[in-house]
């Protein structure tokens, strides 16, 4: 009778920052496996507060300062990258390559975070870098607004 | 002369500081305070022996400290 080997059969996924860890040769524990799932599930961009809410929902025994010491760490070795929305808390969302690019309109009210992209813009600063005698190869861009009121 | 400000000061195991953030947050486990509270109460103290330390830094340097 064949049997099959458990782990060899077992589909292990990585989730996109726990890929990221491997190839900067990370070691991974358990914590860190834990946060960077949750990282990598975020649509939104988490304060280490909002982390550590969704962190403890899977694993209780991790604590506040075991997410900051992680998130350190993941900052560091550029895994992750920590935005500032003016609001005084770091956020955090996994790296992103040239296929995700986006920026951040804040609504300083609700201090909601929308994502988007626009082409003309990418355009606009690679052509401003390029003028000025370089070749772009980073930046950020978080816009600040209020909502216009609608019109009736 | 000017005093340097440093933005991390790298308080010995035995500064006053440290000696206080870890107490706080350690009774405050041991009474059964849920983790967030005691984190930030320990952030503030920290804060009242280190002002120069900006607020956004401080649960960075601290988080060294605690389990």
């Amino acid at each position: 009778m064949a049997v099959e080997d458990e782990s060899v059969s077992e589909i292990v996924v990585l989730s996109r920052i726990e890929a990221l860890c491997a190839e900067k040769g990370l070691r991974m524990t358990e914590p860190r496996r834990v946060i960077a799932r949750v990282l990598s599930d975020s649509e939104d961009h988490p304060d280490a507060e909002e982390l550590y809410d969704r962190v403890k929902a899977i694993d209780s025994s991790i604590s506040m300062a075991t997410i900051y010491r992680t998130m350190k760490l993941f900052e560091e070795m550029s895994i992750v990258s920590k935005r500032d929305f003016g609001d005084g808390r770091a956020r955090y969302e996994r790296k992103s390559g040239p296929e995700d690019h986006h920026h951040h309109m804040i609504d300083v009210q609700s201090g909601e975070v929308f994502e988007f992209y626009n082409q003309e813009l990418e355009d606009l600063k690679k052509r401003i870098a390029h003028d000025l005698g370089f070749e772009l190869v980073d930046h950020h861009l978080e816009l600040f607004g209020v909502r216009l009121k609608k019109k009736h | 002369m000017v005093d340097h400000i440093r933005i991390e000061p790298d308080c010995p195991v035995t500064a006053a500081c440290r000696q206080a953030v870890i107490r706080t947050y350690a009774t405050l486990k041991g009474r059964g305070a849920e983790e967030r509270v005691a984190f930030e109460a320990a952030e503030i103290v920290y804060s009242w022996h280190h002002p120069e330390v900006p607020r956004t830094r401080v649960p960075f340097v601290i988080a060294d400290w605690l389990p």
